[in-house]
């Protein structure tokens, strides 16, 4: 049994270009007492949305034609405000192939949540979000949450991570 | 690896973790039945929408079919109505409808040229899902529903040779 938590104070964009999927999504947040909840039909209208409007975590789909949920979490990631670029993004997908998934994690996505959505697969997801947050790691060519997401016991390379200096 | 490309870690303020707070000794059941209970009032829309995307899909499979300089676009339209079928089937209890979208869409994504046969091929997929949305064939849908993707598996197995 999942433990409760009160979400009535966070602020989601959701991010999809089929007008459909974005009711799915509002109404699943609507269900679990989001009562903030932004949409925008491209990543233009949403960049344009987050520079308006507060923004506490970002839900978007992957594939929406011209620009994708890539081009979203690139222009997030890379942008001058650094409340944005540490925002966590959750990428919607029902086409989670390697690529896909490789693409999205060395662009900086957050998690991923694989289609068919259900209140428990988002609910799940965006505790996950809460509790295990990632530290960030910060490159020449990546600024995004860690990619590596589990020790390795048999790791004896250079330990970079804040949190193997504890 | 040299100084300049050394990493530098950042602590996560997650900020959303102060705003949601942790209801103790209550679990999150009630909520996530108010949440299928909102999503279950769009099961009508849905259905309305297949209805619709079973003349759409019809209507791109006959102009791939005949109207060669452009089948490609046709094809890619047609993708795109398979993909947002197969990621909303599931949610709604179709998971057929989910079945028959992957496929295609796992089909055009591996067919490097679109000639006649493979449009064919697609053509099998629209049947079947024009099949299922006409049976309203919910869940695994049961013989009907096994047969139906059994037969669409034969023919992309015959196609494969």
């Amino acid at each position: 049994m999942a433990k409760l938590y009160d979400l009535s104070k966070l602020a989601v964009l959701v991010v999809d270009d089929n007008k459909f999927m974005r009711q799915i999504v509002f109404q699943i947040l609507h269900g679990l007492g989001i009562r903030q909840v932004a949409q925008a039909h491209n990543v233009d209208s949403a960049l344009e949305v987050m520079t308006d409007s507060p923004t506490d975590f970002i839900l978007s789909d992957l594939d929406m034609g011209a620009k994708s949920g890539l081009d979203l979490i690139k222009a997030i990631r890379q942008s001058d405000r650094p409340e944005m670029r540490m925002l966590p993004i959750v990428m919607v997908t029902g086409n989670a192939t390697r690529k896909y998934v490789e693409s999205a994690r060395d662009a900086g996505v957050t998690e991923f949540i694989a289609k068919p959505l259900t209140a428990q697969s988002l609910y799940v997801r965006i505790v996950d979000v809460i509790e295990r947050p990632r530290q960030f790691v910060k490159t020449k060519k990546y600024f995004g949450p860690d990619r590596r997401r589990k020790s390795d016991d048999s790791y004896d390379g250079p330990r970079r991570r804040a949190d193997d200096r504890g | 690896m040299s100084d300049d490309d050394k990493p530098e870690f950042l602590s996560n303020p997650n900020p959303i973790a102060k705003k949601a707070r942790v209801m103790v000794g209550r679990t999150a059941d009630d909520m996530l039945k108010t949440a299928e209970a909102r999503l279950d009032t769009l099961k009508g829309d849905f259905t309305t929408i297949i209805k619709k995307d079973v003349d759409r899909l019809a209507e791109l499979i006959k102009q791939a079919e005949v109207d060669l300089p452009n089948r490609d676009a046709h094809i890619q339209m047609l993708k795109k109505v398979f993909h947002e079928l197969r990621g909303q089937g599931g949610t709604f209890g179709y998971p057929l409808i989910s079945e028959v979208g992957d496929s295609a869409c796992k089909y055009i994504d591996a067919s490097p040229t679109m000639g006649d046969a493979q449009v064919k091929i697609l053509k099998a997929h629209v049947d079947t899902f024009k099949a299922v949305v006409a049976g309203n064939i919910q869940g695994d849908g049961g013989a009907i529903g096994r047969e139906l993707m059994k037969t669409l598996q034969f023919i992309l197995a015959r196609a494969k040779g």
